[in-house]
């Protein structure tokens, strides 16, 4: 499904270069749960943001569902993010002004499947057990419920891949562990998962860790 | 993302920034507002003058005195250069058949009054020719007579408001009045009229017979010594021979003044043509002032439009990266933004085509100097105003649009 094969990432800043990823090979299969843990810096968000079609790799190839993504332009790449990828980011990134129910329906409305959006958005927002929020703003949620509904917005177009970077990062052990029974959940379903997590029990959780060091894969 | 989709989002970004929206939308509102109301006053200005001139009579022909050397309506009517004789002269010329009136006109102001009452107006001295050149009517009484002007009579025609001001409802004629100490009995009010030409209203003047003007109340001479007019109204027996008429009139008079070949005319020979042009071009270039006045407010408007939507675009750069990691493209950012910029301006010219359309209700009616003007909010200023807020929004908001649409979304999520 996944498949990385020396892909490294270089950022410039203006002289200054920064070996974000540097020749990083790794495959991961349709349905899989993994977690990427590393140190600050050691270039795990960068890696998540590759996978995810957030960014380019400097050199190297990718292939997801053995589709050449260095073929594809910036709409591609945006269509398909939209209908196979799901993210959730550490500080949720909710659109503050708008409900919970129309922050899950925002990758609908940039989808070209965009039928009943309001009942799927709904659905999508009851599978994380939140149905009685859909009115609310974020701000009137607590942090595990913002989660919540960011995982309902990752999940609403079916996609078969979810990104998280440090989900539960900003939770408290309650609301983590919460978090992760719905990562489960969906890993149940068969929706393949990638979290970048700090916490040893999280990491647990997965079927697979990877460990990164300055932008390699190393092995424990 | 469907074009709908943009619009509501659109939408829904205004209402949720409320404040800020309206307050941008108030450089537009003002802007259109400024250029409806404006130019309507300055086409209403135009019409007005228009038709009052296109009131008299058609035929028409103005000689008025001109200093040599000034130009154009700066030397009008600045030293006396035309004399009674030379309006006599124009008359009696037996080639000049065309002409079937010739009136002459001196004007002063002075006070005319009856009992404790008393107006300050515009006296005109004049013969019985004056009333069909000008094309005015009577409300009661008679005009001077050609036997009023022969036999100096001191009888006079009041003009309207000179009329009701004197005698209230009473009835005017046979009154006695005065004006600069003589006895003048009225023998016929004008009928009323409204509005005013280049400050000289029917309804505001007292008409006299020429030859008692100048024997009795004001002495105006000619270099020569001739009894001085202010003017000599020429009327035409039909609109074709305007122009040949103009010609003859200035050689008969270059001729009496005894002007050489290379010097300049000492007066004008205006056609009811000519003076509507002039006009036209002064009321013209009024509007367009105007329009400018306004068009600068609507480009400050769209100066404000394009500032608050950079900032918008920096405070909402994360729920740009959110959008582009949700599947936004590129033109799905550009077109939220741009018809946020859009939708701005043109809520705002609607808002704004109401002030502007209140605006003429407002100053219609009003009397600016001359007279009441009707400031007309015609189709095509309201059309032009639009379509420049519609291109003022566009405008203003692609560059911001763009910026936001080419955002990278990494470092989009990331600000902040
Ligand atoms: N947009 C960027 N521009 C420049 N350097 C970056 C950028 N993003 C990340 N880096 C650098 O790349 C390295 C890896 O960063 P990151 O992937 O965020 O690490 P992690 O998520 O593991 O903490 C770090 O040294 C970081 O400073
Ligand atoms: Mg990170």
């Amino acid at each position: 499904m996944i498949e990385l094969e020396n892909v490294t990432k270089v950022y410039r800043m203006g002289k200054v270069e920064v070996n974000a990823l540097r020749g990083l090979t790794l495959s991961v299969a349709t349905g899989e749960m993994i977690a990427i843990v590393g140190a600050s810096g050691s270039g795990k968000s960068t890696l998540l943001n590759v996978i995810g079609l957030l960014d380019r790799p400097t050199s190297g190839r990718y292939l997801f569902n053995e589709i050449d993504v260095s073929q594809l332009n910036d709409n591609q790449l945006a269509e398909m993010r939209n209908k196979e990828l799901g993210f959730v980011f550490q500080d949720f990134n909710l659109l503050p002004r708008a409900t919970a129910l129309a922050n899950v329906e925002l990758p609908l409305i940039y989808s070209r499947n965009a039928g009943n959006r309001r009942e799927r958005a709904a659905e999508a927002l009851r599978w994380v057990g939140l149905e009685q929020r859909a009115k609310h703003k974020p701000t009137e949620l607590s942090g595990g419920e913002q989660q919540r509904v960011a995982i309902a917005r990752a999940l609403v177009n079916n996609p078969s891949v979810i990104l998280a970077d440090e989900p539960t990062g900003e939770l408290d052990t309650h609301s983590s562990s919460e978090i992760m029974s719905i990562f489960r959940k969906l890993h149940q379903e068969g929706i393949t998962i990638i979290l970048i997590t700090h916490e040893v029990d999280i990491a647990a959780q997965a079927q697979r860790t990877i460990h990164l060091q300055d932008g390699r894969i190393i092995d424990r | 993302m469907r074009f709908r989709d943009s619009i509501i989002t659109a939408i829904k970004s205004l209402v949720a920034n409320k404040l800020r929206s309206s307050l941008t939308m108030l450089g537009i509102v003002i802007g259109i507002a400024a250029v409806i109301g404006l130019m309507s006053i300055g086409r209403g200005v135009e019409a007005s003058i228009t038709s009052t001139f296109e009131e008299l009579g058609t035929n028409a022909i103005y000689v008025i005195p001109h200093t040599p050397g000034a130009s154009g309506f700066a030397g009008a009517g600045v030293t006396p250069t035309l004399s009674v004789s030379d309006a006599d002269a124009l008359k009696d010329s037996t080639y000049l058949r065309s002409i079937v009136g010739v009136a002459p006109v001196s004007t002063n102001y002075g006070e005319v009054t009856s009992g404790n009452e008393n107006v300050v107006t515009a006296i005109n001295g004049t013969t019985h020719e004056y009333m069909e050149a000008m094309n005015y009517s009577l409300a009661s009484g008679q005009f001077l007579s050609e036997r009023n002007v022969s036999h100096r009579d001191n009888v006079v025609v009041l003009g309207d408001k000179v009329a009701t001001d004197l005698f209230d409802s009473d009835d005017p004629l046979g009154q006695r009045v005065k004006i600069k100490g003589r006895r003048f009995t009225v023998i016929g009010v004008l009928e009323a009229k409204g509005g005013a030409m280049m400050g000289i209203s029917q309804d505001e003047m007292a008409l006299v017979p020429i030859t008692t003007y100048h024997s009795r109340l004001f002495t105006q001479r000619v270099a020569t010594g001739e009894e001085a007019v202010s003017s000599i109204i020429v009327q035409v027996a039909s609109a074709e021979m305007i122009d040949d008429t103009v010609y003859d009139i200035e050689d008969i008079l270059r001729d009496r003044h005894r002007l050489a070949f290379d010097d300049e005319d000492d007066f004008v020979v205006l056609s009811q043509e000519q003076i509507l042009e002039t006009l036209q071009q002064i009321t013209g270039t009024l509007t367009l002032f105007l329009g400018a006045i306004a068009g600068i407010s609507l480009l400050v408007g769209g100066i404000g439009i394009m500032n608050i939507m950079l900032v918008s675009v920096t405070e909402r750069t994360r729920e740009i990266g959110v959008r582009k990691a949700m599947g936004a493209k590129r033109r799905d950012i550009l077109r939220q933004f741009l018809f946020e910029a859009a939708m701005i301006s043109l809520v705002g010219s609607g808002i704004g085509i109401i002030g502007g359309w209140a605006m003429a209700r407002i100053f219609s009616g009003m009397n600016l100097g001359g007279g009441a003007i009707t400031a007309v909010v015609s189709a095509d200023i309201v059309i032009l105003a639009i379509s420049v807020a519609t291109l003022i929004g566009i405008l203003s908001g692609i560059y911001p649009a763009l910026r936001a649409a080419r955002l990278n979304p990494i470092d989009a999520l990331h600000y902040g």
